[in-house]
């Protein structure tokens, strides 16, 4: 049988080299067993959707190496959405030798249909019945043993974040490749449409190249449900014409005798064989009783306190983020702005180079560096509230309102993540079926404010605004938050028109974090900063130091940076003066305009941008100078402005390739001009208001 | 028993309208700091702590309505202990940062010395904010909402 083809191969070191795959529903621990296997450092988020793209690590479980795919959460084999198709082509394409089904014992019913379909693909399975502690809280047990006889595989209870029965699941994992399973069919359609199975089968079973590299049985029921894309790959064979000529003529019989559309027919057999086999297996030990969980839920989902919860949550967030990391802050200030400072100003190396050490790169990714605590610590309360649930929680709130605009819930998982950077975020879109609503959430994500635009808020909220500076970052956050929401609505009524896909989201339940688990995303988020502060910041510290010294004259001197009146002879005053007029409206000089410009590339460099252009060193702090150039009403423009103008270029780079040039495009012209409209609004309603 | 279950009543309700009032303070601060540079702060009316912050209002009021909500409902609700459970525990959150930004700030002062700057620091003003005063009633009242929490959980 093509998918129990164990490929073995004897390497130089005495291991045998397999391939296993971790599929399961959304959120049931897939990448914490991953984690787990390969000692990695896959991404775990105790809510849906935390893994879009497969991911590959390597083990080495008893005389066996491993290599270990993490495929995307999915409830069906059905290839509706993206990462669907992502994880049933990581089973069908790549034919792990194993694949292990992790199994939510706590949402057993919905779980099993998962397992059943993947029976029916005929492939090699070991179940990890995860959370069995969950659902024994719940108040039922599952009978492992029983389960395991009627699926005709092994079934491993487990807790994976506990570490239990994962060795076992190890144990299972060796012995299953000498297994060789025979597939047999799970589910039993009934006489009549089994009939019609076994001839489109029959048809497929003379292709031999195309039967041996997927099961016949589940290629007929697949083409019974119309799935697209096993259309596609019946088309490649040469008995196509005939397989898809019986498909049609057996789905028009049965959907005239039973009355039904064949996929919801074999979906309701399929549920029906999954609450059968529940039936048999479940014990309930005890009446559910209520649940810490439910309690929570009660509050953080109500339609009156949900958001004023969420709000709070992220006050907390900004408090620890802004004020508890203050010290530390202040240590990387004194250690750039100060020690290394004062050490290359006072050594004996060229004007040039002191100027390039110091005025250039130290003043340039110094300023950036100084809000890697903050950043990290963000980072960090971030990751406890996802670990905790709460995250979940936050995206069933906003989802509530989006559903009331028409938008889909789906939107709000890249929406959040965008939080942390958009470039992920907008991949994360793959997850949403209806194409109009994935273009419209990538399209959007770019407003959702990520950690690059933290230090420009830092800067003018220490600067201006340091009783509240926690609650006017927040309230940036809030800002990207609304203009998506209703840049998503104006595109959904005018340029892509139609309905809106509908949106389970599962809630998991509240867990206590986990340390390791916490730090691990909290490290890979905050790696992104460091590796950007040494390369792209750093380039563009050196360009923005060239661009200051030298103009359309030739070069002027490193005078320049002190000097703002030879400062303007330059290239930067040049292109500085040119930007001016149109940001003069806000109250933007010249030099604030040069730094947007050099956002672009990625928006920490507007404060390398004007550490340099400010003139910014030693005790001269930028924020001491921002004061005398901005007022609050026109600093709260700019940072509204950075937040909505052009995404950097790796978000660009990331809807190109998602959505194409002309969307990319799309999005760079709408939000230059939309950041315009609502830091000129800003400004305006300020001083109808009298705030100046 | 019922005397004590309306002593907790009560508190939880005197609480709840503290944490309202507190709130209104900060947002009248910092209404008047921001639009109307000529009033007075409530600092300067009535000497108290309340600086001008609209987010701690926010999360204030968002505690203030939990610990009321539950009243609302009743302490041998379910959806009562909820309530009076996630406003004590927001209320003890508050307090427990705020104690972190007071440590904070006094490591910052440490950190100044390194550039031979001199900074005053005043302890009082940040003890004295409505996160630590009116948290403390908070962790008084998480601890009885966590008793009841055991008794319908059974855990």
């Amino acid at each position: 049988m093509p998918s129990t083809n164990i490929k073995k191969q004897e390497q130089p070191t005495g291991y045998k080299k397999i391939r296993i795959a971790l599929a399961g529903n959304p959120n049931v621990g897939k990448s914490v067993i991953f984690n787990e296997l390969t000692g990695g450092r896959a991404w775990v988020g105790n809510w849906p959707g935390t893994t879009v793209e497969k991911k590959v690590g390597k083990a080495k479980i008893g005389k066996y190496e491993v290599e270990v795919l993490d495929l995307p959460g999915i409830y069906s084999l059905t290839a509706y959405s993206l990462d669907e198709l992502v994880a049933r082509n990581g089973i069908v394409e790549e034919k792990p030798d194993i694949v292990i089904d992790i199994a939510n014992a706590a949402n057993f019913e919905r779980s099993l249909y998962l397992t059943i379909s993947l029976l029916e693909m005929g492939t090699n399975i070991v179940v990890a019945l995860n959370m069995i502690d969950l659902a024994e809280a719940q108040g039922y047990k599952i009978d492992a043993e029983k389960l395991s006889k009627l699926l005709g595989v092994s079934v491993i209870p487990t807790i994976a974040i506990k570490g239990y029965g994962l060795d076992k699941l190890k144990e299972a994992i060796t012995k299953t490749p000498q297994i060789k399973r025979v597939p047999r069919k799970i589910v039993d359609y009934g006489d009549l449409v089994e009939t019609e199975i076994q001839k489109i089968e029959n048809l497929i079973k003379k292709d031999l190249e195309l039967s041996a590299k997927y099961f016949p049985r589940w290629l007929a029921i697949k083409l019974l449900e119309k799935d697209k894309d096993v259309e596609e790959k019946i088309k490649s064979s040469p008995l196509a014409d005939e397989i898809l000529k019986q498909t049609q003529k057996s789905r028009e019989i049965l959907e005239k005798k039973l009355q039904k559309d064949m996929e919801e027919y074999i979906a309701e057999k399929r549920y029906e064989t999954a609450l059968e086999i529940a039936k048999k297996c479940l014990k309930t030990v005890k009446i559910r009783p209520t649940t810490l969980t439910d309690m929570i839920d009660f509050v953080t989902t109500h339609k009156v306190f949900g958001i004023p919860i969420m709000l709070t949550m992220l006050y907390i967030a900004f408090k620890f983020a802004f004020d508890v990391a203050a010290p530390l802050c202040d240590l990387i200030n004194w250690f750039f702005g100060t020690f290394l400072y004062d050490l290359i100003v006072n050594s004996t190396l060229p004007p040039i180079v002191k100027s390039f050490l110091g005025d250039g790169i130290v003043a340039g990714v110094g300023s950036i560096l100084v809000f890697l605590p903050n950043i990290v610590f963000l980072f960090l309360f971030l990751a406890f509230l996802e670990d905790v649930g709460y995250m979940a929680r936050a995206a069933f709130v906003v989802d509530k309102i989006m559903h009331k605009l028409g938008l889909t819930g789906k939107s709000i998982i890249p929406m959040i993540l965008g939080f942390g950077c958009n470039v992920p975020a907008i991949m994360a879109t793959r997850a949403i079926e209806d194409e109009n609503d994935r273009k419209v959430t990538a399209l959007v994500n770019p407003l959702m404010s990520c950690s690059a635009r933290l230090p420009v808020y830092l800067i003018f909220a220490g600067a201006f605004f340091a009783a509240y500076k926690g609650t006017v970052v927040l309230s940036m956050y809030v800002l990207g938050l609304i203009l998506a929401i209703a840049m998503a609505l104006l595109f959904r009524k005018t340029l892509f028109k139609g309905p809106s896909a509908g949106f389970v989201m599962e809630l998991p339940p509240y867990m206590m974090p986990i340390i390791k688990n916490m730090l691990i995303k909290t490290w890979e988020r905050s790696k992104r900063f460091l590796f950007k502060a040494g390369t792209i910041i750093l380039i563009a510290a050196i360009l923005i130091w060239i661009l200051s010294i030298t103009g359309p004259s030739g070069y002027i001197g490193i005078e320049a940076l002190e000097d703002p009146y030879l400062l303007e002879k330059s290239w930067i005053g040049a292109l500085g003066h040119f930007l001016e007029k149109a940001f003069s409206p806000m109250g933007w000089d010249w030099r604030a305009a040069a730094a947007l410009f050099f956002g672009f590339v990625a928006k920490e460099v507007v404060v390398a941008a004007m550490a340099m252009l400010y003139g910014a060193s030693g005790e001269e702090t930028l924020p001491s100078i921002l004061t005398g150039i901005f007022t609050p009403l026109t600093a709260y423009a700019y940072m509204a402005f950075v937040l909505i103008y052009v995404p950097c270029l790796a978000t660009l780079a990331s809807i190109r390739s998602e959505l194409g040039m002309k969307y990319a495009l799309f999005a760079l012209i709408y939000e230059i001009l939309l950041a315009y409209f609502v830091a000129l609004g800003i400004v305006f309603i300020g001083h109808v208001l009298g705030v100046s | 028993m019922r005397g004590k279950a309306l002593i907790i009543s009560v508190a939880t309700g005197i609480l709840g309208i503290l944490y309202f009032i507190y709130a209104g303070m900060m947002l009248y601060n910092w209404i008047a700091g921001t639009f109307i540079q000529e009033a007075g702060s409530v600092n300067n009316v009535l000497g108290l702590f309340v600086p001008s912050d609209p987010g701690c209002a926010v999360a204030l009021i968002t505690i203030g309505m939990l610990l009321l909500g539950s009243l609302y409902y009743g302490l041998n609700n379910v959806k009562g202990v909820s309530c009076i459970f996630l406003g004590s525990l927001l209320g003890t959150a508050m307090l427990i940062i705020q104690f972190l930004v007071v440590l904070a700030n006094m490591a910052s002062i440490e950190v100044s010395f390194l550039s031979g700057e001199i900074v005053e620091y005043t302890v009082v003003e940040d003890v004295l904010r409505p996160e630590i005063t009116l948290g403390i009633g908070s962790i008084m009242v998480l601890f009885f909402s966590a008793l009841k929490i055991r008794q319908i959980t059974g855990k």
